[in-house]
């Protein structure tokens, strides 16, 4: 009962509220969709923090994303036990730099003034959930190997039975306990995307690349 | 609709003739179950017809050219459950694999008869095979992995603003920088 | 040739007292908020001396405006990509401790002191954390402090100067300094804009003028970094970078800016300049040297019925072009050629100039006394101010451009001292005004608008006809609700 809780019915309320949550907050208050950035009062830890943080994290998304949406060619890529092994200790060691990179970011929200008087109850609830994730990761990777392959043939056939609305907690339901962590934990951080400085992932700028460098706007053209 | 509904029919057809001739192997197959084949099924080189995991997803196993990649960790290592099970016990196993958390990946997804005779002519050579991959060279090359991020880091790091003010007011002050 | 209008400004600095009223004004209307303490939409600095934040023309270090690569223009701050690449840390954002920590002091504890044998004192305290704090630097920290071993010492444009330079300079008897009052100077070819990678900073097509889209930008300080003059400013509470607004609420109801309203001594002037937005680039691209000559020349002439008609067929309605005709800023900038924009060498094309100070009067000792020197012309380049600093300052160093400016100053100055004064002969003045390349009837022009005229004279604020921007059908009353002053929500961030 509790599995079907947290795995098939937790992962449509966090959508759902990631989903209106998301489209409320743009419609209603598109002022503040962006991380509020510190580097103004203090730069220098914030680089050991946040640049590693969000190459790491961007990189081990993207490895769970593809995972997700392409599972024949990530199978055939882990195919040859070197490859594998290649992908298996580039992630132990990005997620070991996330947990580090979130560590300082959440030592120097705690240590420095300026910081602080920024931080709200709902940041220290985001880091600490980010925190979580990424050590369970970690945990994972390390204990549990290989992860990037079961995560093929136990997470992605639960994802996908979670999309056509048919879910199928039977491969959760057998994990160990941090796994079941880690994926509630993930849905969790969705539901927090709305309600949090998260929702910035939503306004990656990638339309700079194209526009012309100049911008004049007319009111009566 | 029409290919729709002969669809049906013959994936109806197809169950029930599973379902009378349900294939299993015996003994006699594990010697003719090609090794080779059946290392490319265990690491995944080659995909179970019916899509089910490939063991070194969870299963550790020495050598047999599966290198660092054999140390896997999630369910118990492989390398001498030949000796244990014995060629009955891992045709028994590998028939229907009712592990409680392998049950959910292959109860739909079961192995044919010639991948379970490959695997287990695989599983006989390698209990023949030394030691596991230790988990101490792992560590190793994560710390390689490390090393090689944190000086990317230093490098992106580098020739960033640090401060004007105080460097210059601090540096006239105790003599340092500046100039008078 | 595509015309559009800027509504643009000179600061005459000869008038400047440096009294910092327009800062005040400035911040008493716009940046009074919490978050917003310590910027400065309008400052005043002292020259030489490191500014406001410290030494902001260090392009070195700050990396702001832009670079020619090759045939073509980039951000000093870097491409496309390597900006992208940097989003998460900005490699060239100031931070507070190089502006000032705000601060106000517990005033409280003057009257609840318990009674004891010390007098009680108000310490100060961050207004950011609320602690007691040491204040290192505060708003016009290096103000008047002309001579300082520290601040004009480490003022970019001295330290660019010869050692002989640097010492005449520093010597006692012959300390300088000048005001540079300083706003957006809300360029045509805008640093800032072109930084911001959420495309929240745009130009004004009507009247020139650059804001930052608030609901739109996601604060990404790109456009700090990028602008050389470091008139955007990061929101610390808000998380949203703020900068001069040319108070457009004032203009669009035909007022002159709360900064040029406010002004003491009557030094700011506003006007319409017509300029051929297609030259930009190219007026961009010249060499340091030449930069103020090109900016000079795609600024046209409203008088020429070419122009004019150009004009109206871009859109420019006929009440702006009367405006244009009428602005102050034409004449000094393109008719007198004596306004100057401040370090052009950023390349971003500002829109304010600044008329030089004619300070101090070129004196020599003599028996121990100091008097005017004969010869004005032949002692500038011994002026207490260097030309080499002054050219660094406003023409990219170009000495024979702040030479020529300089003289049609001094050829004002000397007809006009025979006229109250009468101790110089006719053919001095001739000599000035041909040395000067300035007219009689010209000098009593520029004489008139410098110290004669009245706010109406000075400040030509064209009609910003927002009125049009009502479709017809539109109810204006929802409509003026809906567009008008001010924002209907507080900028505060509640998530």
């Amino acid at each position: 009962m509790t599995d079907l809780i947290l795995f098939g019915v937790f992962p449509y309320i966090a959508v759902t509220l990631a989903g209106f949550g998301g489209i409320y907050r743009y419609a209603s208050d598109r002022y503040s969709l962006s991380s509020q950035s510190s580097q103004f009062l203090e730069s220098r830890m914030l680089f050991w923090g946040t640049v590693p943080w969000h190459f790491t994290i961007i990189l081990i998304l993207l490895a769970h994303l593809l995972a997700l949406l392409f599972p024949t060619a990530w199978g055939t890529l882990l195919g040859r036990p070197l490859r594998l092994y290649l992908l298996e200790i580039s992630g132990v060691s990005l997620g070991l730099v996330a947990v580090v990179s979130m560590l300082v970011l959440i030592v120097r929200r705690a240590i420095n003034q300026r910081i602080t008087t920024v931080t709200t109850v709902i940041d220290w609830v985001l880091l600490a959930a980010l925190l979580l994730q990424v050590a369970t990761g970690v945990y994972i990777a390390v204990t549990l190997r290989w992860g990037s392959l079961w995560y093929l043939h136990t997470a992605t056939p639960w994802l996908w039975s979670l999309v056509k609305l048919d879910p199928q907690v039977s491969y959760m339901a057998v994990m160990p306990a941090v796994v079941k962590v880690h994926a509630v934990n993930a849905f969790f951080l969705l539901a927090l995307l709305p309600f949090s400085r998260l929702i910035h992932m939503i306004s990656v700028p990638l339309a700079y690349m194209g526009r012309s460098p100049q911008v004049v706007v007319w009111y009566r053209r | 609709m029409k290919n729709g509904w002969l669809r049906q029919v013959s994936l109806l057809l197809i169950c029930y003739l599973w379902f009378c001739f349900p294939p299993s192997a015996c003994a006699a197959d594990l010697v003719d179950g090609d090794p080779q084949r059946g290392k490319a099924l265990f690491a995944g080189t080659t995909s179970f017809a019916q899509g089910g995991a490939p063991c070194l997803a969870c299963h550790g196993i020495a050598g047999r050219g599966m290198g660092m990649a054999g140390g896997a960790s999630f369910g118990p290592d492989l390398t001498s459950i030949f000796d244990d099970y014995g060629a009955e016990g891992i045709v028994g196993t590998l028939d229907d694999l009712t592990f409680p958390s392998m049950e959910p990946i292959y109860a739909t997804r079961p192995l044919t008869a010639e991948e379970q005779a490959d695997v287990g002519a695989f599983l006989a050579k390698t209990a023949e095979e030394a030691q596991l991959p230790t988990v101490s060279r792992m560590t190793g090359h994560v710390a390689i992995g490390l090393a090689v991020i944190s000086a990317l880091l230093v490098v992106f790091g580098r020739g960033r603003l640090q401060g004007v003010r105080r460097p210059l007011v601090l540096g006239v002050r105790t003599g340092k920088g500046g100039r008078r | 040739m595509n015309i559009r209008a800027q509504v643009s400004s000179v600061f005459h600095l000869d008038k400047c007292i440096g009294c910092h009223t327009c800062s005040i004004a400035c911040k008493n209307l716009w940046t009074d908020r919490k978050g917003v303490e310590y910027m400065w939409w309008n400052n005043v600095e002292t020259k030489p001396g490191t500014g406001y934040p410290t030494q902001w023309e260090n392009q070195e270090k700050y990396r702001g405006g832009w670079e020619k690569k090759g045939d073509r223009l980039q951000l000093r701050l870097g491409g496309r990509g390597g900006l992208l690449g940097n989003i998460f840390h900005n490699p060239r954002l100031p931070t507070m401790d190089d502006y000032y920590e705000p601060f106000t002091y517990r005033y409280g504890e003057l009257t609840s002191a318990p009674a004891g044998n010390d007098q009680p004192t108000a310490r100060p305290v961050s207004m950011i954390s609320g602690r007691p704090m040491k204040i290192e630097a505060g708003p016009n920290w290096d103000d008047d402090l002309s001579g300082s071993g520290i601040y004009a010492a480490n003022d970019p444009g001295v330290l660019q100067l010869s050692r002989e330079q640097r010492a005449q300079m520093f010597a006692v008897e012959r300390l300088v300094m000048l005001y540079l009052p300083r706003i957006c100077n809300h360029c045509l070819n805008a640093a800032c804009l072109a930084g911001c990678p959420s495309g929240a900073i745009y130009k004004r097509g009507e009247d020139g003028i650059v804001l930052i889209n608030q609901d739109k930008c996601r604060g990404w300080r790109m456009c700090v970094s990028a602008c050389p003059y470091k008139k955007t400013y990061y929101g610390w509470a808000t998380g949203k970078s703020e900068k001069c607004v040319l108070c457009y609420p004032r203009l669009e109801v035909g007022e002159a800016p709360a900064c040029f309203h406010s002004c003491v001594g009557r030094i700011r002037y506003l006007g319409v300049l017509l300029y051929d937005a297609d030259r930009i680039e190219a007026a961009a691209m010249q060499d340091d040297k030449d930069l103020v000559a090109a900016q000079r020349q795609i600024i046209l002439d409203p008088f020429d019925p070419q122009v004019l008609a150009a004009a109206g067929k871009a859109g420019i309605a006929e009440q702006v072009l009367e405006a244009a005709q009428r602005s102050p800023v034409y004449l000094f900038v393109k008719k007198w050629q004596i306004a100057l924009p401040l370090h052009p060498e950023f390349r971003t094309l500002p829109m304010l100039f600044y008329v030089p100070p004619l300070l101090p009067v070129v004196s020599e000792e003599h028996l121990g006394t100091q008097r005017l020197v004969d010869d004005y012309f032949t002692t500038l380049e011994n002026a207490r101010l260097p030309l080499q600093y002054l050219a660094g300052l406003f023409t990219g160093g170009n000495t024979e451009e702040i030479k020529a400016v300089y003289r049609k100053l001094m050829a004002v100055r000397i007809q006009r001292r025979r006229i109250t004064v009468g101790d110089l002969s006719e053919s001095e003045v001739a000599k000035a005004r041909e040395l000067g390349e300035v007219s009689a009837e010209q000098i009593e022009a520029i004489f008139r608008m410098t110290a004669l005229t009245s706010i109406r004279q000075r400040i030509v604020v064209p009609p910003m006809l927002r009125e049009q921007a009502i479709e017809a059908g539109m109810d204006p009353e929802r409509h003026k609700q809906e567009m008008g002053f001010g924002s209907r929500r507080s900028p505060k961030r509640r998530w």
